[in-house]
């Protein structure tokens, strides 16, 4: 293959699989017992990719939680090798996959920052010369000679973000560090982005966040099922990630694959050591309704509901169904159970589920109904489980079962709509001037 | 080895920083690296040179020295043999050739050893009753253990990635080793029944390759007699198959790491 220009990068018919190993054997003991038990199944994260990025471009690649996305950019950091085809970059590569990689909590911030910057291949006199400025961008100046340990996370983050946009790379990779911090230093963060992309530096941004990538690239990539389904400009990147949701939620609903494996089911959803798991129940199909048909988008206010196609395979005629929404990062927004929520608990609205479910072989439908959705903008995971009413016995695991985005019209700050009301009160106790 | 040059500043901080990293908050700091085996010394000196009665002269500076050969190449390899596991942050998240990482770990053991040495060469000088010509060999024996220490790092390293068996064992083999390592005596040294055992004392003496690394380094710096042309051989032969085996199993091996650990 001919020698790409700095700043180039190719992956020519990439795959590459995992072993998703179901009993991870790390110490001696397990090794010699477990060994010839140790089972897996294989999982191709990406398939037969091909992508031409050329230098200077800014390219978001977007994707759903184990689409594939960080494994591409594994790939193209070159810390993971491909199984099948090639994968070439031109010219210095800076991978920045977790901020502070290698921090050692028991150096100063001023060691760390040379160790860092070594990490990129920088040179101790580099370092030394862009020291005041690596110092300065981190707003560090009276700690830097303290250990990392006492920093705050946030003293960590911008540290680590500036070691890493010190680097002046050819290329520099990014995966969702951008999430992190308060809005003040993201704000500092994009602009030293802006900067590194006027400087003619080819910039690969993975999100899960489309309006991000439509901000800051200027071509985006949207990946599903480890192929890439869209490359093209990033104002259409949004609509086509929600359509792909959309299609997800309508179209067979629970697509329960190994994939979601990075996606973990929000606290309290259930724990699966404390509870005998059985599969006597099994979720057919689950979708979102609004103004009565299945969709992948809500607006903030809509009267939805989410069903859920259930059938058991054995009575199970103490079932309690929990559902859960959360955020795309896991953070539980709402959850409740046929067993807690005040109109199912009383013997009578419970009974009616166990009673469904006491028929092997015969769906069902659980239709859960919010009223006046109060989400801002973003996306919903809905998770779903069910167990005996004693929730010793687990029916059907937690699982996540569907994703929706949410649109507000109103540009407000947070995860809650609170519909504020505004108006201009009289004061009390002085003669407010009156109309009329 | 082309990424290996570029990687120079990562490998130098490395160093520095397992160095620093070893004593860091306690008291005495470095100090301990010389306490350590002074401690060490002192009751072996009571059990083989009073109670047994050893015949070897300046018996706490001939174990000193032993132990600077023991140090450098089974410290060595214990230490590389954890390294990658614990520095796995790293391999997982930036791209750089991961030999870096048992070698920085192994050049700062060998750093540490280098301070007993410090101490050991004047003594010797001072104490020793043979030819101080032969100090003129010892650089290149040190580098002979050197290299088969690399080479032996550089495998179990990588092997402990996959299985972490490898540092258990390591652990377990430590002090049957030790004793079966010729640091605390000498093979003419022993008493007269052993004798009897030359088959033995033979698979002793090749059977574990620690065994003439440790005696030449004795030989050149404590006997000041030069190394037998068996044990030269064996250094030299070793060091080279080691380094081979080691550096190209390490490169087959790297692959997986980043999804291993």
């Amino acid at each position: 293959m001919a020698d790409l220009e700095p700043g180039q990068l190719r992956l020519d018919h990439v795959s590459r699989r995992f072993k998703i190993v179901h009993e991870r054997s790390a110490t001696l003991k397990e090794t010699v017992i477990r060994r010839r038990r140790a089972s897996y199944t294989e999982l191709w994260a990406l398939r037969d990719v091909s992508l031409s990025i050329e230098p200077g471009e800014s390219v978001g690649i977007v994707g759903r939680n184990g689409s594939g996305k960080s494994t591409l950019l594994k790939l193209l950091a070159g810390i993971i090798p491909p199984h099948k085809g090639t994968v070439a970059t031109g010219g210095t590569v800076a991978a920045m996959l977790e901020l502070g990689a290698g921090f050692h909590p028991d150096f100063s911030g001023r060691e760390n920052i040379f160790m860092n910057a070594a990490i990129h291949g920088v040179s101790e006199k580099a370092v030394a010369e862009r020291l005041d400025s690596i110092v300065d961008f981190a707003e560090l100046q009276d700690f830097i000679d303290m250990p990392v340990r006492t920093y705050s996370s946030g003293m960590t983050m911008r540290l680590a973000f500036a070691v890493s946009s010190h680097v002046n790379p050819d290329i520099l990779l990014l995966d969702e560090v951008l999430a992190v911090g308060d809005e003040a230093f993201q704000r500092k963060c994009m602009g030293r982005i802006y900067d590194f992309k006027r400087g003619g530096g080819t910039l690969v941004f993975v999100s899960h966040d489309p309006g991000t990538v439509e901000h800051v690239c200027d071509r985006a990539i949207l990946i599903d099922g480890g192929a890439v389904v869209f490359d093209g400009d990033p104002s259409e990147i949004i609509s086509r990630y929600h359509r792909l949701l959309a299609d997800e939620a309508s179209g067979l609903g629970a697509r329960i694959d190994g994939m979601e494996g990075d996606h973990e089911a929000p606290e309290g959803a259930y724990d699966p050591d404390a509870v005998l798991a059985t599969d006597t129940v099994n979720l057919l199909a689950a979708r979102l309704i609004r103004n009565g048909s299945a969709t992948g988008n809500a607006i903030c206010g809509d009267d939805i509901s989410i069903e859920l196609d259930l059938e058991s395979s054995a009575p199970a005629a103490d079932a309690v169904v929990g559902i859960s929404l959360a955020t795309e990062t896991g953070m539980a927004l709402y959850g409740i159970s046929t067993r807690h929520s005040v109109e199912t608990r009383e013997a009578a609205g419970q009974k009616a589920i166990g009673d469904a479910l006491a028929q092997p072989g015969t769906p069902v439908t659980v239709r859960i109904t919010l009223p006046a959705l109060p989400l801002q903008s973003g996306s919903v995971d809905v998770y779903v489980g069910v167990s005996s009413f004693d929730e010793a016995t687990q029916y059907m695991g937690g699982r996540r079962v569907l994703s929706f985005g949410v649109f507000s019209e109103e540009p407000s700050l947070g995860l809650v709509a609170m519909n504020a009301h505004w108006e201009v009160v009289p004061q009390r106790g002085s003669a407010a001037p009156r109309p009329g | 080895m082309l990424g290996l040059s570029a990687s120079g500043p990562l490998y130098r901080n490395l160093v520095k920083r397992e160095v620093r990293q070893r004593y860091k908050g306690s008291f005495l700091g470095l100090g301990w690296t010389l306490l350590n085996p002074l401690i060490l010394v002192a009751a072996y000196s009571v059990v083989f040179k009073f109670l047994f009665g050893s015949p070897i002269a300046n018996y706490a500076l001939f174990m000193f020295v032993g132990l600077i050969g023991w140090t450098l190449f089974y410290g060595g390899i214990s230490e590389a043999a954890t390294s990658l596991v614990s520095n796995s942050s790293l391999v997982t998240k930036v791209r750089f050739p991961r030999e870096i990482i048992p070698l920085a770990t192994m050049t700062a053991n060998a750093v540490i050893s280098g301070a007993m040495l410090i101490i050991a060469i004047p003594l010797c000088l001072l104490l020793g009753t043979g030819s101080k010509i032969t100090l003129v060999a010892l650089p290149a024996f040190l580098l002979l253990t050197l290299g088969a220490t690399v080479g032996i790092g550089l495998v179990l390293s990588a092997v402990n990635v996959y299985f972490r068996d490898v540092e258990h064992i390591l652990a377990a083999i430590g002090t049957p080793l030790f004793f079966l390592t010729p640091i605390f005596y000498t093979y003419d040294s022993l008493p007269s029944a052993a004798s009897s055992h030359q088959v033995l004392i033979d698979i002793l003496h090749w059977g574990n390759p620690i065994s003439p690394y440790v005696i030449t380094i004795q030989d050149t710096l404590f006997f000041g007699r030069w190394p037998t042309l068996a044990d030269t051989l064996y250094c030299v032969i070793a060091a080279v198959v080691f380094l081979l085996i080691g550096f190209v199993s390490f490169r087959r091996m790297e692959r997986e790491m980043a999804v291993e650990l």
